[in-house]
């Protein structure tokens, strides 16, 4: 089996208790407060939006402190390793502001339905989909980016050193949600022209992943997870 | 083949591996020995590619180990540390060495936990010491290496399991023939599994041996303090002790039957030494200094 | 079983040699296999074949390719004779050397064999 798939396996049971709880969530806050009267905001987009950048962190931060040694333990090599661990960085950057997306989309539709829906309530429509989409995209490839990175400065030296390279190593998570955001309010925002800021991003990200290929290619089997 | 050549590693200022050279044939049961800190775990971290040496190569079958996936497949190496997750139960390490490795035997895994008695659904963050080890010993054998390192495998183990580890892992090695290095302090309870042993010592090699070569190869001379001097002459000592006029003297190498026979006539004893006593005595010139 | 005082290669030829002269292994018999011989000793495998290999070129067992070695015919003979031979220098001496130190004489310990006819 490969890296990837292998990931995904042992990641599975923690996607899906985190899956429920966000979606309990939901739906019980969402219950109670269009008890109270006509909703005025999106709380999936307060939860689910903010979950897409710290998931995602937490998600970079784990792979490499906890993942690393057990599959250089059974056998792959770091480049394996880091392959397929780019791999999955990828599928969560992808999966995830869809996942945002489709649950703003359900909300919108049921409170809809149920005519709960305040005048302030950013309203989904399917023709802003693919925007909403891609204002989310860059902070999730950034914030990912930044857990690997940061993560795999505290692997590779000695803790001072791990604490120096934090800054640098948070560029790409605060280049894509300072850039490009979806608000609670659900206004897409892109303080420079979308095309220029996400080329930032994109640069941030990349850069990132030549940094942490050029931390871990060769770098110890360290005795404890970090 | 399993080749050394030149390899370094430091830590700061600290040399942990110092330009060792070793050649190992496949297909043996290796022990390594060495006291704490004699560089064993690095040495034996550089031989897996966990740790890339600052100078110097591993090469398997000829071809560089580091980053090399067919040699990265064929290694396992279980550090005394192990590399367990506490949250993941014992089944998950498993199924996880089952995806990754082709070699992996899960159905023998599954006999080695009936075997140590481990329930498969705990969690690592449950278990003792010695069942921590048993999960890396079951993780050690059941992946079938053709190259398998055991580092201090037997920590927290009792007596019992040690003997089951010992029983299985010979049995193992008999119907799958493999190379497998194992290092350890406890020299005498394993030894007889070795054919061969590597000491350490400082990081470097002190000996690289048969084991059988080594058994009965210290001889301890007693008798009057000016005889004993006089027949140690030309040898080498390894260790000495005084009390009043007697003395005794660890001797290294064999003796021939003729000198053994003049030494009786003499008035001295001989006594053989064993694999404790002697790994004791090359290790120890700072404990021999201080007395 | 075995002690780490001397090559344990050494310790199995002696062990098979004592189990031939007692008769517990009879000519033509089959010994274990070296496999055989290592699981049940817990001893590493090439040293148990290097115990058999020196029997075996010592013309005390003989090798059936295939099927295993076996205990050479003339082995019992071969070896009571090597051991008679060792007997008197091996056994006996370093009891007269014990007789003389406390002072026990030929004549004494001829009369103490005589009563034991």
């Amino acid at each position: 089996m490969s890296v990837v798939t292998s990931l995904l396996r042992l990641w599975r049971p923690m996607i899906l208790w985190f899956a429920a709880i966000l979606v309990a969530v939901e739906v019980v806050a969402v219950a109670a407060i269009s008890a109270a009267g006509p909703v005025r905001f999106s709380f999936w987009l307060v939860v689910a939006g903010a979950a897409a950048l710290y998931w995602p962190l937490v998600a970079g931060i784990l792979l490499v402190s906890m993942f690393f040694r057990i599959f250089m333990a059974n056998g792959m090599t770091r480049h394996e390793f880091l392959r397929g661990m780019a791999l999955f960085a990828l599928g969560v950057t992808v999966v995830f502001p869809a996942v945002v997306v489709v649950g703003h989309a359900v909300e919108s539709v049921v409170l809809g339905l149920a005519g709960h829906r305040a005048e302030s309530y950013p309203v989904f429509r399917f023709g802003e989909a693919a925007a909403e989409y891609f204002h989310l995209l860059p902070a999730t490839a950034g914030f990912v980016t930044s857990g690997i990175l940061i993560t795999a400065g505290f692997y590779r030296f000695r803790p001072w050193i791990g604490v120096l390279l934090i800054a640098p190593g948070s560029l790409p998570g605060l280049a894509g949600n300072g850039l490009i955001e979806v608000d609670d309010s659900g206004q897409l925002t892109a303080r420079l022209p979308y095309a220029v800021a996400l080329t930032v991003v994109a640069v941030a990200v990349v850069l990132g992943c030549v940094a942490t290929h050029r931390l871990l290619r060769d770098v110890a089997v360290k005795r404890s997870a970090t | 083949m399993i080749e050394m050549r030149g390899v370094t590693i430091r830590y700061g200022d600290t040399v942990a591996v110092d330009d060792v050279h070793l050649t190992l044939p496949t297909g043996k049961i290796y022990g390594l020995l060495g006291r704490n800190g004699s560089g064993k775990t690095s040495l034996l971290s550089a031989l897996a590619s966990y740790r890339r040496p600052n100078r110097g190569t591993v090469l398997v079958d000829g071809v560089e180990a580091f980053e090399n996936p067919r040699v990265m497949r064929s290694t396992v190496f279980v550090r005394d540390t192990l590399d367990l997750n506490d949250s993941d139960r014992v089944r998950t390490a498993l199924d996880v060495a089952g995806w990754l490795r082709p070699t992996w035997d899960a159905e023998y895994a599954l006999k080695l936990l009936d075997i140590f008695e481990l329930d498969s659904r705990k969690r690592v963050s449950a278990l003792s010491r010695g069942q921590r080890s048993v999960v890396g010993v079951v993780l050690g054998l059941a992946a079938r290496a053709p190259l398998t390192i055991l580092d201090e495998s037997y920590l927290g183990m009792d007596a019992v399991a040690r003997t089951l580890f010992y029983r299985e892992l010979l049995a193992d090695y008999l119907s799958h023939p493999r190379t497998v290095i194992l290092s350890t302090h406890l020299i005498e309870e394993v030894a007889d599994l070795f054919e061969r042993v590597v000491i350490i010592d400082r990081g470097r090699i002190l000996l690289h041996d048969e084991t059988d070569a080594l058994r009965g190869r210290g001889v301890t001379v007693t008798g009057p303090a000016e005889r004993v001097t006089a027949f140690a002459a030309g040898h080498t000592v390894l260790g000495e002790q005084s009390l009043g006029g007697v003395r005794a003297l660890t001797l290294d190498g064999r003796l021939e039957p003729g000198e053994i026979a003049r030494g009786e006539q003499a008035g001295l004893t001989f006594g053989p030494l064993g694999l404790q006593d002697l790994f004791v005595h090359l290790t120890s010139q700072r404990l021999e200094a201080s007395r | 079983m075995f002690n780490d005082r001397s090559p344990i290669y050494l310790q199995i030829a002696d062990g098979i040699k004592n189990d031939i002269l007692s008769g517990s292994l009879r000519e033509d018999e089959q010994v274990m296999s070296t496999n055989q011989y290592a699981a049940f000793y817990r001893i590493n495998p090439a040293t148990a074949a290097k115990g058999f290999a020196q029997l075996v070129d010592e013309g005390v067992l003989y090798k059936k390719r295939g099927i295993g070695m076996f205990v050479s015919p003339d082995a019992p003979g071969k070896l009571r004779a090597a051991r008679r031979e060792r007997f008197f220098a091996e056994a006996l001496e370093p009891v007269l050397d014990e007789a003389d130190r406390v002072g026990i004489s030929i004549d004494e310990i001829t009369h103490y064999l005589g009563s034991r006819r």
